[in-house]
């Protein structure tokens, strides 16, 4: 409790150190552009990863419910599924929190007797990335889904005249 | 040696920061999801052009002609010469930036070099080396890059990654237009045979059949007559279609993926339905059967040549003007092109609306009218009876087509069809709109199932205005007058706002529209049933 309690007073400077983390994770001259520019229209990205980012830190913090920390995380990853990230990039940045907590912990917290507390605190982390892979096979599986249903758009004609002729046989047709 | 083996440690120390590297190093990853295929080489060889064969962007070996070099910096000193927009595109920019960050390219997925200042670099820092006395004698000092096969393989890259949209040059101060250099871009690339099937393809079809999906004309009237048979189902009212008529006095040429993908096929209903309620003495013609023209995406000799039909057949058919449907880039090749390539054409005349009397000024030089400017027209003067309340199942938002948007400021007559259509209606963000509207991500060719995540970060901009419209405003269809966004936006919508259509505003004409004779109607176009009407349709 006395790790959480200590988070808790250090949650701005975990998120801003994650935030940074995270920008990182995309070309120098973007990541400012995607932290500077502030309108959420001119700059979707950036406005999406510093929205979500800090509902997801307070969920690991104890301080949100799963039921907005879920949304949040779905709309993150959902951005990341289709950027220029491997599989394991898209989720990468989840895991920078456990580093990040412990710089901002101070030594103190750092000592031996605190090894159950951050165990608990890294399953947190743990249990956030393996929601972010699940999510992120589901986009990729969608991604399918909606590729199939793109083509057959393009031949709707094709298909509704198919039908036709399957539900009007020729007299004598099987 | 062996190579050196990294120590588990070392494994453990992964570094997720891109690597540093400057621009002008060109070596590009081609990754799947980021590209389009390469053009098959019989629709090369149907259109006549450079270096048919088999390759891939992926293959180590682009199979490019020996003097490939010399090719290109011969086809430089050509457009420089020709072309005095691209010299002062080259010489012009002074890096300012203002372009930056308004590419959706570079919006969503933050890679630098679709900002459009170094989209240009990429071309401007050859023309530097080779152009210009500084670049000869300094080499990259001044700017200038070495042309390298890595070089080609860059701009086939980043020039298949920009969509024409021209949102950039809305906001530089000497209004480079970053269409027009990619334009140039890919009529280079195209002299060593590097091109994207999608682009060649409904090329060459449109060549030889006059629409992209190479439908010939019997299959042609197969298809408007099937949208008749379902229209009369839905009605209970006949309509005439007719297809190559002579004598007609208005020929009508819209994108071929109205008869025959979804959601364009309920625009079709509504021109059907919207041309005989109004008595319109036209026609419809099976070989200038397609309004867009892939030729904008590949050169400008292919932009006249596949034009030229529209033309051709109005002449034929002895016709007097022309009416073009819901397009995108249609409109730009029409407003900015068509009448220098192969008109005038004294041969038409003035469009004059015969069910109103109007005089439509604007077109008095092509002869051709943009469909919304017609019907809204029709509406001004009184002569629809419109059921709005028809529509009351969509909130309606607007997505301005960039072509008809940037390039022929039609901006209002949309929204005027909309609103007397439609009675629930709602703007999208105002930089995002109307001269600021962010493009679809599939334009100018790249509308490929391969290309599908390049797609879909490209998309983004527009797509989070829609979110934002249909989170806050309950919006459930996004409509627009482009071919490319119908079939895109579909796509674009399943991806990042699930729960939200798309569909042209010919369809909201044709739900809203009260016909002579109709049958008590149960259902919009889409067999969809309507607001207070579903127990009868049940």
């Amino acid at each position: 409790m006395a790790l959480m309690e200590s988070l808790h007073g250090r949650r701005a400077a975990i998120l801003e150190r994650w935030l940074q983390g995270v920008m990182e994770t995309y070309p120098a001259e973007t990541g400012r552009f995607f932290t500077q520019v502030k309108d959420p229209f001119a700059n979707p990205v950036g406005a999406t990863l510093s929205r979500e980012l800090a509902v997801l830190c307070d969920g690991v913090l104890g301080l949100a419910k799963p039921a907005e920390v879920a949304p949040a995380l779905e709309s993150l990853i959902k951005l990341r599924s289709v950027q220029d990230f491997t599989a394991s990039q898209v989720v990468s940045f989840i895991f920078f929190l456990k580093q990040i907590a412990r710089e901002q912990a101070g030594e103190a917290l750092r000592a031996a007797p605190m090894a159950a507390e951050w165990a608990a605190f890294d399953a947190r982390v743990d249990d956030l990335a393996l929601g972010a892979f699940d999510i992120y096979s589901a986009n990729r599986e969608k991604i399918c889904d909606i590729r199939l249903g793109e083509m057959r758009r393009k031949i709707f004609m094709l298909e509704k005249a198919s039908r036709l002729f399957d539900e009007d046989p020729e007299p004598g047709g099987s | 040696m062996a190579e050196k083996q990294p120590k588990p440690e070392d494994l453990a120390q992964v570094d997720y920061r891109p690597p540093k590297k400057g621009w002008m190093d060109p070596h590009v990853d081609f990754r799947k999801g980021t590209y389009c295929y390469s053009a098959l080489a019989k629709n090369i060889e149907y259109l006549g052009m450079p270096n048919p064969r088999d390759w891939q962007p992926f293959d180590a070996d682009w199979k490019l002609p020996p003097n490939w070099k010399q090719i290109i910096l011969d086809g430089m000193k050509d457009r420089l010469e020709k072309y005095r927009s691209f010299r002062l595109f080259m010489d012009i920019c002074v890096r300012c930036g203002a372009c930056a960050d308004k590419c959706h390219f570079y919006v969503g997925s933050g890679d630098p070099k679709n900002m459009p200042v170094l989209r240009a670099e990429l071309i401007r820092s050859v023309y530097r080396r080779y152009f210009t006395p500084a670049g000869k004698a300094f080499g990259a000092l001044a700017g200038g890059r070495e042309l390298t096969e890595d070089v080609i393989k860059e701009w086939f890259y980043y020039f298949y990654q920009c969509t024409e949209c021209r949102r950039c040059s809305v906001f530089c101060p000497y209004g480079i237009d970053q269409a027009e250099i990619t334009m140039i871009g890919r009529e280079l690339l195209n002299l060593l045979g590097l091109n994207i099937n999608w682009v060649i393809e409904p090329a060459a079809n449109c060549f030889r059949t006059g629409n992209h999906l190479g439908i010939q004309p019997h299959g042609f009237a197969d298809s408007i007559g099937f949208a008749v048979d379902e229209l009369e189902e839905i009605t209970g009212v006949r309509v005439e279609a007719p297809i190559n008529r002579k004598g007609a006095e208005v020929l009508f040429v819209t994108p071929s993926a109205d008869y025959f993908g979804t959601p364009h096929y309920y625009t079709l209903l509504g021109y059907l339905q919207l041309f005989h309620e109004i008595g319109l003495d036209y026609t419809w013609s099976a070989f200038a059967g397609e309004g867009g023209n892939f030729g904008l995406f590949t050169s400008h000799e292919m932009i006249k040549r596949l034009n030229n039909k529209i033309y051709a057949e109005a002449k034929r058919l002895g016709v007097k003007w022309i009416i073009g449907g819901e397009c995108g880039h249609m409109w730009r090749v029409i407003h900015q092109y068509m009448d220098t390539m192969n008109g005038p054409a004294n041969f038409l005349e003035v469009p004059k609306s015969p069910i109103t009397g109007t005089v439509f000024e604007n077109a008095k030089s092509t002869k051709m009218v943009h469909i919304t400017e017609f019907t809204s027209d029709l509406i001004r003067n009184g002569k629809l009876k419109l059921d709005p309340t028809r529509n009351d199942h969509w909130n309606v938002t607007f997505h301005d087509s960039c072509n008809p948007a940037r390039a022929m400021g039609l901006f209002e007559e949309p929204r005027y069809v909309i609103k007397n259509t439609c009675r629930n209606f709602h703007e999208m963000p105002e930089n995002t709109i109307r001269e600021q509207t962010f493009c679809c991500g599939s334009g100018a060719g790249l509308g490929t199932d391969e290309n599908f995540e390049m797609r879909m970060r490209g998309g983004l901009p527009r797509a989070n205005a829609v979110k934002h419209v249909h989170e806050t405003k309950g919006v459930n269809v996004l409509s627009c007058i482009c071919a490319i966004d119908k079939a895109n936006l579909s796509t674009l919508m399943e991806y990042w706002v699930p729960g939200v259509e798309v569909a042209g505003i010919h369809e909201f004409v044709g739900n809203a529209l009260v016909m002579k004779g109709e049958k008590e109607r149960t259902t919009d176009l889409r067999g969809t049933p309507l607001r207070g009407k579903e127990a009868a349709h049940a």
